[in-house]
């Protein structure tokens, strides 16, 4: 598991309420139950404080599974 | 209910929040806190929070809650719907109705507010915008006035902010009808509002923006995003604000400032430096002490005792205090001192006792961090406050405390500071007498009873809120419910003021009488600490006992309910009751012969009447 992946993991965990290990890359919120809007508005909040960085207007509007978060998170990190 | 200072979170969760106030931070503990579904806390100091508003507010409860359990409450949260403030408000059938909170804080935010001009307010004419305006106003006003003619709870509003960038450019400040005179207008007008609306408070959020920054306290991203106008960054300031309006309305206020000398109120060591040494005058360094010197005042002036707790040569110290030309505490101002080379904790328990105050009530102000230390161990009820380095950071830490908020700023708050000050003197006096009923009759106390009317009974209200000691039944009783006593029990509310020939100590004894055939239930009877010791609680109950005689009423009944802090009323039960018996719940019930105490004022206490 990648560094940033293992990291991501445990802030969607404690963001949702859930385990480390119910998270995978092809979580959705439509799979994790505590994945709600709210909680998705926390989550971003969590990521920009926890990488120290700051995402745009665009990139929020991808966010629509682990996956995907991942690859913005990557995306972000080598540019 | 008294309250228990312990905080309602686990030892290593308080550790984590101590090492970082931050909302993420905040988050972990929230999160541990829901997940440690095994925690056996004793829920104590419970207390009913809503948080409504025209924007999500999940972030700031998650912060609010955490913050409350760390200072010692459980709390409850009903948090409103988007935008739904007046609706629930206005509905007895709502949500919010039925969670009866305790307090409500109303986070409204400009935009929602002021609608679609906020951003283009060149686009309306100036009808319009008025229009609009004393709508919003009207609309906030019935709301809360609708809710408040239900429900007995403290209301909290935001003010507006102001917003600092206009495409007005520098025109902004001249156009009456731009937003930041809408806004000055609204602002304004709510104020006034709230200062005459009982239980309605305006918490100033543009202030405490522009504190921030208001560039930084909304994040315009997150705004949009989530509809979340309070950054990350400003969460922790609302709600150190909001945690000063739950202290406040659960009567949690601390009294007493407690003030180290050397380094703390002037610069340098006086034992060493000397007195001409030492940092004190109007020209840097001096001033950075000067000016904290006239913040302290500024409590000082609006009641809150000031005490010396200072390791140094009295001499030294007593010198600065009566004879430095830039010293601007004196000795009048300080209610006690302790100037001595013992362990500053001893020297803080020695203070509580002589001020007849608890050691929750006092503020510790010191630059040592091991004196801090000290403190903070052996004493966790004192409020050690976290100096920071420099000193010229000391006034606005100070200022940033939530600890002072009493319910009201009555005449009364603003003159307690100096008539603690004043029984230092009378307790001189005490000393060098020996006899006491010498130092009595030499006090010249003179009391006023009488029944309540509109202009006493706030004062009344608040001391049933926030005395302790003596207290017979510590029942807390806010301004409606002393009305309702009076118009539908046909309570008899007493107030006694009292003065002597040092000063006047203003309104200071309560007794609520609940007339029944042929006796006089005793609801309440209390006295602030101030005048223990003096006597008043036996003239006091023996006025009431005349008044009873005099309606041929021969029986006072009358209960004493213990409580954590109370100890000092039940040795003056037991000694003013007869036939007492102890009930299963803890409780004590008396009776007293009206005729037979009515003839035992004592003769050293004037009776006005």
């Amino acid at each position: 598991m990648s560094e940033p992946e293992d990291k991501l993991f445990t802030i969607m965990a404690r963001v949702f309420g859930c385990d480390a290990n119910e998270i995978n890359l092809d979580s959705l919120p439509s799979s994790v139950p505590g994945w709600d809007s709210m909680a998705h508005v926390l989550l971003v909040g969590e990521m920009e404080r926890e990488f120290g960085i700051s995402f745009t207007t665009n990139e929020l509007t991808q966010m629509g599974s682990a996956k995907k978060i991942l690859e913005i998170l990557e995306q972000k990190r080598d540019s | 209910m008294s309250f228990v200072f312990s905080p309602q979170l686990p030892a290593e969760l308080i550790g984590l929040a101590k090492q970082d106030r931050s909302f993420g931070s905040y988050f972990q503990i929230y999160r541990r806190l829901k997940q440690a579904s095994t925690q056996v806390m004793e829920p104590r100091n419970p207390i009913r929070i809503a948080l409504l508003g025209t924007q999500t507010l999940d972030k700031l409860q998650i912060y609010f809650e955490v913050q409350a359990r760390i200072d010692g409450y459980s709390p409850q949260f009903f948090l409103g719907d988007f935008n739904q403030y007046a609706q629930d408000m206005l509905n007895p059938q709502s949500k919010l109705y039925e969670f009866k909170p305790k307090i409500v804080f109303l986070a409204i935010d400009a935009r929602s507010i002021l609608g679609d001009f906020y951003d283009d307010p060149a686009a309306f004419d100036v009808e319009h915008k008025r229009a609009h305006l004393d709508k919003a106003i009207t609309e906030l006003k019935g709301s809360v006035c609708k809710f408040l003619s239900q429900c007995t709870a403290t209301i909290v509003i935001h003010n507006l902010e102001i917003p600092a960038l206009s495409s007005l450019g520098i025109h902004e400040t001249s156009n009456p009808f731009g937003v930041r005179n809408l806004i000055l207008m609204f602002n304004q007008e709510l104020q006034e509002w709230a200062s005459e609306t009982e239980g309605v408070y305006v918490m100033d959020y543009d202030a405490l923006a522009g504190w921030l920054g208001k560039s930084r306290t909304t994040t315009d991203k997150m705004r949009l995003y989530g509809r979340i106008c309070i950054s990350d960054e400003a969460v922790p300031l609302v709600v150190s604000k909001y945690m000063g309006y739950i202290k406040m309305c659960t009567g949690r206020i601390r009294k007493c400032i407690v003030l180290d000398l050397d380094n703390t109120l002037w610069g340098g060591i006086v034992g060493e430096d000397g007195f001409e040494g030492i940092a004190l005058g109007p020209t840097f360094p001096g001033n950075v002490y000067m000016e904290l010197q006239r913040i302290l005042l500024s409590y000082y002036h609006r009641g809150v005792i000031l005490a010396i707790n200072s390791k140094n040569n009295p001499e030294d110290a007593l010198k600065v205090l009566r004879e430095h030309p830039y010293q601007l505490i004196r000795e009048n101002h300080c209610a006690a001192m302790r100037i001595n080379w013992n362990d500053k904790a001893s020297n803080m328990k020695e203070l509580a006792a002589e001020l007849n105050i608890g050691l929750d009530s006092m503020v510790f102000v010191d630059d040592d961090p091991l004196n801090r230390q000290l403190v903070e161990e052996l004493l966790p009820e004192v409020l050690t406050v976290n100096m920071p380095e420099d000193p010229a950071m000391y006034g606005r830490t100070l200022l940033s405390l939530n600890d002072f908020e009493t319910l009201t700023l009555t005449q009364e708050d603003m003159k307690r500071g100096q008539m603690y000050a004043q029984e230092r003197r009378r307790r001189k006096t005490a000393e060098v007498k020996m006899d006491l009923k010498e130092f009595m009759k030499s006090l010249d106390l003179k009391v006023l009873i009488k029944l309540a009317d509109n202009f006493t009974i706030p004062r009344i209200s608040q001391l049933t809120q926030r005395t302790n000691q003596f207290n017979l039944t510590t029942r807390r009783y806010n301004i409606e419910d002393i009305n309702r006593l009076i118009t539908t029990q046909k309570a008899h509310v007493y107030s006694l003021n009292a003065t002597d020939r040092f000063g006047d100590y203003g309104l200071v004894g309560v007794a609520i009488i609940l007339p029944e055939d042929g006796k006089w239930q005793l609801d309440t009877y209390l006295l602030s600490c101030r005048i223990l010791g003096r006597n008043i609680e036996k003239a006091f109950l023996a006025y009431i006992a005349k008044e009873a005689a005099k309606k041929n009423v021969g029986r006072i009944i009358g209960s004493f309910i213990p409580s954590a802090k109370n100890k000092p009323a039940e040795q003056f039960f037991h000694t003013m009751f007869s036939q007492v018996i102890k009930e299963e719940d803890g409780t004590y019930q008396g009776q007293i012969d009206a005729r037979a105490l009515a003839a035992s004022w004592p003769e050293e206490i004037q009776l006005i009447e």
